[in-house]
């Protein structure tokens, strides 16, 4: 994301310009935007033609410029579509003032955002999106005999990119062909939807997760098609692809994956592999059973209230996106209380499992310095 | 009023149900046979009902599969059912609107015959008779004295052909022509002046199909697409059949759909429910008074018309294709004495899983069970044991014989299950192969639900540690959640040893302090022997005195207590899927409780094929019967389903068409969890596994922890708990509960088992 201007008044109210670029960005400017802010963008519209009064006079597709008072945000990841809903703000020739209105954001154009109160959180997932390290990508292909999924994985989203499924023959003594056949083609089918899914130039790792020895047959598949082919871009990308080892071909597969500690030394600098680590962290201290683990907003503000109890404070961005402004606010708190405290924050993305599984968890959890037992009391 | 012959071609030429019988179709035999059979029934039902039409008799014959009591059954029952129809149709139209009624009916037959007659007398180049079919009722009435004219009417309206004709005709009567409908009813006024006193003796043959026609158009579209049958009427503008012809033909799927319900209104004996649905339909204002009432806008609705009849093809629901289904048991092929059967085959029959850790050697001792059985000739063997040492791999020759793939042979690992069987004595024994590797738990797992007793193999050499860190433990315990019972732990590798009977012993106790302590096992279902698998030793020959391996599971295969097959339902568990061609299918399955004979029809879940089963073949042998416990390949034919192309996958089931199996993703199951290094929340993934069918699964609600002191349901199970827990499946599975080893499940997270259990229900 690339951040155009900004300014803001003393009561922290202000305005940023800002261009989006990818689908992480969509999910940054998703977090971002609350409702009854306002946002300024250029907007295709259908507007009736003039002239005309009756009924059936034709609409005309026109490109105005509008500013939204935002009632409503729609994002799909796997799209990669945004639509804001609102009223407009401000009056046109086309478009009378307080109509509905829901406008796309599109990649590569400009548009504005107005906020009344500018939180700390809010701006860093601006300086965030818009720092300029390279984003870190991932593709991850997850199979065991008869099923593969294939997905990416960026900073902040795990998208299931195509699922392959095949029903593969059981062995049998004596004839094994109908197996064999099979089970090839499965394979076939899987590097070839793979390669359709993942752009191996541009990615930073291609991650291929089995049971068993599917993954490997799977690599020394695809290279020896693509020595077959003479495909020198895949050649060339031989050194992204990383075998490990899960024990199911099912999506869940992924985040046992990221345990491999091989894998996790590779991928330590993307967040994807940082949040699951922490969370995973979090479960084994919980098993315990201790008291150094607890979750839940009531629990964590008896917590707080100790004060330097907390080591790491775990939290979802579906907090900060609720509608209640009195809760973004009290998790803004929390959130920089630890910190002056000195403990850790991580807010994980809701959308890679890691994040869900807190969800549903209520979505804040707290690892403690010292047990501490009947917080829950 | 006319109409082409072009539009009558049309749909003779529409193909026909599935389900109907054409005569066209039957083979030479058959034909033969049927023609045989005709003079038979015919004389049987002569006093009975005079209505029956060739047509039936041969239509009834084929459906009971040549049996004339059976056919004369069936057509007692569907023809004093139109009887009563009759009675009650006439209560109904004199209630209802009598005149409009009969209108129809009498039009529509008039139209029938009419075009009948037209069209033959087209093709014969007689023309004289076409001058006679001008006018519907008058014209029929006077066939309806020359005897001639009645039996040709009578082959006219066949069933098959009494769909379309009733739609097409029913519609005529919607014409709101003023002139026309003054016309009719004086025709109408004709027949009540005929009806009551029958004197001609075919005048009520005329009657019961007026009314039998009338009748199945207004219940299926009362029943089915109001709103199509609308759309149809305010299309038709005053004269233009041909153009109702075509409105009639656009909705085809929805034709089809009529078909078969009208199948199943003759064909199944109607109940009082159905005739109490028919009273009520008629009781409704008639649909073509209502749109009677307001011809002038019917053009301008046309638009929302066509709006409606689209808003009627939205999706069916599982539940509303199974209802137009409609499934006839099919009889076996042969008659059988079932108890005898059963008890015969169930005496013999026994299947038993071998498992345990990685290199413990189970696919060795089986390869050498098979040798020593002379399952695997002396030749087989000494080709694998040159081919297994041209890769340095001397020692697996015997394993060779169950590690079939090139993968498993170069890896010197077995990765799937392998089924196998051998006789003894006279009895037999079916014997599974299992991975010992962590990662192929899954398949291993797939083993389990298949056996009757589980076989553990532990190495005496490497016992300490196989044991404590090993998937022995895990093993066990997943066998024991299946419901798997009986237990033979085989120490193997006692030649590396030289048979140290001191190191047995300490084997054998650490084994027994977990298995009974732990896992609970009953100390006379466990037993314990001492083998060789490389050697030979305690296999199937003897040390010494002791007994030997197969000795051990034939005294199994004696001593297992009988189960009251006869009466359990059906419950099939398909474990191949062999073919899958068209209609017909080729499946291996394992009967888990229940029987089936060759000839019947079985409905396969969750993707409600019904399937009709030609042969049943047992290791390459054709069978007239398989029953619980047995392996057998199914060769069967899709009668009917309700997906045009579905995908049977392995781990469905096949269960009695009667049965009705709830299909579900979201599950109330009762769990008992083991120890975990990571707590089960609400929303983790893990993997369910139920009889042979994995899952990916969340937990999405914690109702209750038995084992629990806290007031609070948390969010979280730890170790060790025993809970209630509604789960969501990302598949859709067949649940039955009334079978036990298709209601035990294990769940499984990174790499281990993490808990077992047991379904309570369906959500």
């Amino acid at each position: 994301m690339k951040l155009l201007s900004q300014s803001f008044d003393k009561d922290s109210s202000g305005v940023v310009v800002l261009v989006p670029e990818d689908k992480e960005d969509l999910w940054a400017v998703y977090n971002l935007i609350a409702k009854d802010d306002e946002v300024q963008l250029t907007t295709v519209r259908y507007v009736k033609k003039p002239g005309k009064e009756s009924s059936k006079a034709k609409q005309e597709k026109k490109i105005v410029n509008l500013r939204i008072q935002v009632e409503n945000v729609d994002f799909s990841p796997i799209d990669e579509i945004m639509r804001i809903k609102g009223r407009t703000r401000t009056q046109n020739d086309d478009v009378p003032l307080n109509s509905y209105h829901t406008a796309e954001l599109q990649y590569n154009h400009k548009f504005s955002l107005f906020k009344s109160d500018w939180d700390q959180v809010a701006y860093d997932i601006i300086t965030k999106s818009c720092s300029v390290e390279e984003k870190a990508e991932l593709g991850a292909v997850v199979l065991q005999e008869g099923v593969a999924h294939i997905c990416l994985i960026t900073d902040s989203l795990t998208v299931l990119r195509a699922k392959v499924e095949k029903s593969i023959p059981k062995k049998r003594r004596g004839d094994n062909s109908a197996y064999d056949k099979a089970y090839t083609k499965f394979l076939d089918s899987t590097i070839d939807t793979m390669l359709r899914n993942l752009d191996y130039v541009k990615l930073k790792a291609i991650v291929l997760a089995s049971p068993g020895f599917v993954a490997d047959n799977l690599l020394s598949k695809l290279f020896q098609k693509a020595a077959k082919d003479n495909n020198k871009d895949l050649l060339a990308a031989k050194s992204k692809f990383i075998v490990t080892h899960s024990s199911t071909g099912y999506l869940q597969g992924l985040e046992e994956a990221f345990h491999n500690p091989e894998l996790q030394k590779k991928l330590s600098d993307t967040k994807y592999a940082r949040e699951i680590s922490v969370l995973d962290d979090f479960f084994k201290i919980l098993n315990l059973d201790d008291g150094r683990a607890w979750y839940g907003p009531d629990e964590c503000d008896k917590a707080l209230e100790i004060g330097g109890a907390i080591r790491h404070l775990l939290l979802t961005d579906s907090l900060f996106r609720s509608d209640s402004i009195s809760q973004r606010k009290k998790y803004i708190q929390i959130a920089e209380t630890v910190k002056a405290q000195g403990g850790d924050v991580s807010i994980l993305s809701s959308l890679h499992d890691s994040g869900k599984q807190l969800d549903e968890l209520t979505g804040v959890a707290v690892i403690l310095n010292y047990p501490i037992l009947d917080l829950d009391e | 009023m006319q109409y082409s012959d072009d539009d009558l071609n049309d749909y003779e030429n529409e193909p026909y149900d599935d389900d109907e019988f054409i005569e066209e179709d039957l083979t030479k035999e058959e034909l033969d046979e049927l023609y045989t059979l005709l003079p038979l029934i015919k004389a049987k039902l002569k006093d009975h009902n005079p209505n029956i039409t060739d047509r039936d008799f041969k239509e009834a014959l084929w459906f009971n599969y040549m049996v004339v009591d059976d056919a004369v059954k069936e057509l007692k029952q569907n023809f004093s059912m139109y009887k009563s129809c009759k009675r009650l149709m006439a209560e109904t139209l004199r209630i209802v609107d009598p005149k409009e009624i009969l209108i129809g009916g009498s039009s529509k037959l008039a139209m029938l015959a009419k075009s009948r007659r037209a069209k033959r007398n087209n093709e014969t180049g007689d023309t004289s008779d076409s001058s006679r079919a001008h006018s519907g009722l008058d014209n029929l009435l006077s066939k309806n004295v020359d005897t001639k004219g009645t039996s040709s009417l009578l082959d006219d309206i066949d069933l098959d052909t009494q769909p379309k004709f009733s739609l097409k005709s029913f519609k005529n009567d919607e014409k709101p022509k003023k002139s026309q409908l003054k016309e009719h009813s004086q025709q109408a006024k004709d027949i009540k002046l005929e009806d009551p006193t029958p004197t001609k003796e075919h005048s009520p043959i005329e009657k019961d199909e007026i009314i039998e026609e009338n009748m199945i158009p207004f219940r299926m579209i009362q029943l089915k697409f109001e709103d199509a049958h609308r759309s149809i009427i305010v299309n038709t503008p005053q004269s233009a059949i041909s153009a109702l012809f075509e409105t009639t033909r656009e909705p085809k799927r929805r034709k089809t759909s009529l078909d078969s319900t009208i199948l199943t209104l003759i064909n199944s004996s109607l109940t009082n429910i159905d005739i109490e649905k028919v009273k009520a339909n008629f009781s409704k204002p008639n649909p073509v008074d209502v749109l009677a009432n307001e011809p002038k806008s019917a053009v301008t609705k046309k638009s929302e018309a066509s709006e409606a009849s689209k808003e009627s093809e939205k999706p069916e629901t599982v539940q509303e294709k199974l209802q137009k289904l409609t499934i006839k048991h099919t009889k076996p092929l042969k008659s059988l004495d079932i108890n005898a059967a059963i008890n015969k085959r169930e005496s013999q029959n026994i299947s038993f899983v071998v498992f345990g850790h990685v290199d413990s050697g189970k696919s060795t001792i089986i390869g050498r069970l098979l040798y020593d059985l002379k399952v695997v000739d002396s030749k087989t063997l000494h080709k694998l044991t040159k081919e297994s040492s041209s890769i340095g791999k001397g020692s697996f020759a015997l394993a060779w014989i169950m590690d079939q793939t090139s993968e498993e042979r170069e890896r010197g690992v077995t990765i799937d299950i392998c089924q196998t069987s051998f006789n003894y004595k006279n009895k037999q024994f079916t014997i599974i192969d299992s991975p010992g590797h962590q990662d192929f738990i899954p398949q291993m797992i797939n083993g389990v639900c298949q056996a009757d007793i589980a076989v553990l193999i532990v190495d005496s050499s490497d016992f300490a540690k196989t044991f404590n860190h090993g998937q022995t433990k895990e093993q066990l315990r997943i066998a024991k959640s299946l419901n798997l019972n009986k237990l033979i732990v085989v120490v193997n590798k006692m030649d590396l040893c030289d048979w140290n009977i001191d190191q047995y012993d300490k084997i054998v106790e650490a084994m027994q302090s977990y298995l009974f302590e732990d896992l609970q096992y009953r100390h006379e279902d466990c037993q314990f022997i001492p083998a060789s698998g490389l050697n030979g030793d305690n296999v199937v020959k003897g040390r010494g005195n002791s007994v030997p391996l197969v000795d051990l599971l034939y005294h199994e295969n004696k001593v297992k207590e009988l189960r009251p097959i006869a009466e359990q339902k059906l419950i099939m568990t398909i474990i191949d899927v062999e073919d899958q061609a068209h209609d017909n299918l080729t499946l291996k399955v394992r009967v888990n409780s229940g029987f089936v004979q060759a000839g019947e029809t079985v409905k396969l879940l969750p993707s409600f094929d019904f399937c009709r089963i030609n042969k049943i073949l047992k290791s390459n042998e054709p069978q007239d019967i398989c029953i619980a416990g047995e392996f057998v390949v199914l060769k069967m034919k899709v009668v009917k389903s309700i997906e045009e192309k579905s995908l049977i996958r392995l781990g469905d089931l096949c269960v009695s068409i009667d049965d009705e199996v709830p299909i579900s993703s979201n599950l109330r199951i009762e769990i008992h969890l083991f120890d975990m290094d990571k707590p089960l929340l609400k929303g983790t993934p893990f993997v369910l596994f139920r009889n042979n069918v994995s899952v990916p699964a969340r937990i999405t609600e914690i109702e209750q922890i038995m084992n629990s002191q806290k007031k609070k349901v948390p969010r979280h199970l730890s170790s060790r708990q025993r809970a209630i827990v509604s789960v969501t499946i990302e598949n859709k599975l067949p649940i039955i509960t009334w079978e036990e080893k298709v209601r035990r499940i294990v769940i499984r997270k990174d790499s281990s088992i993490i808990g077992a259990g047991q379904i309570i229900e369906a959500l």
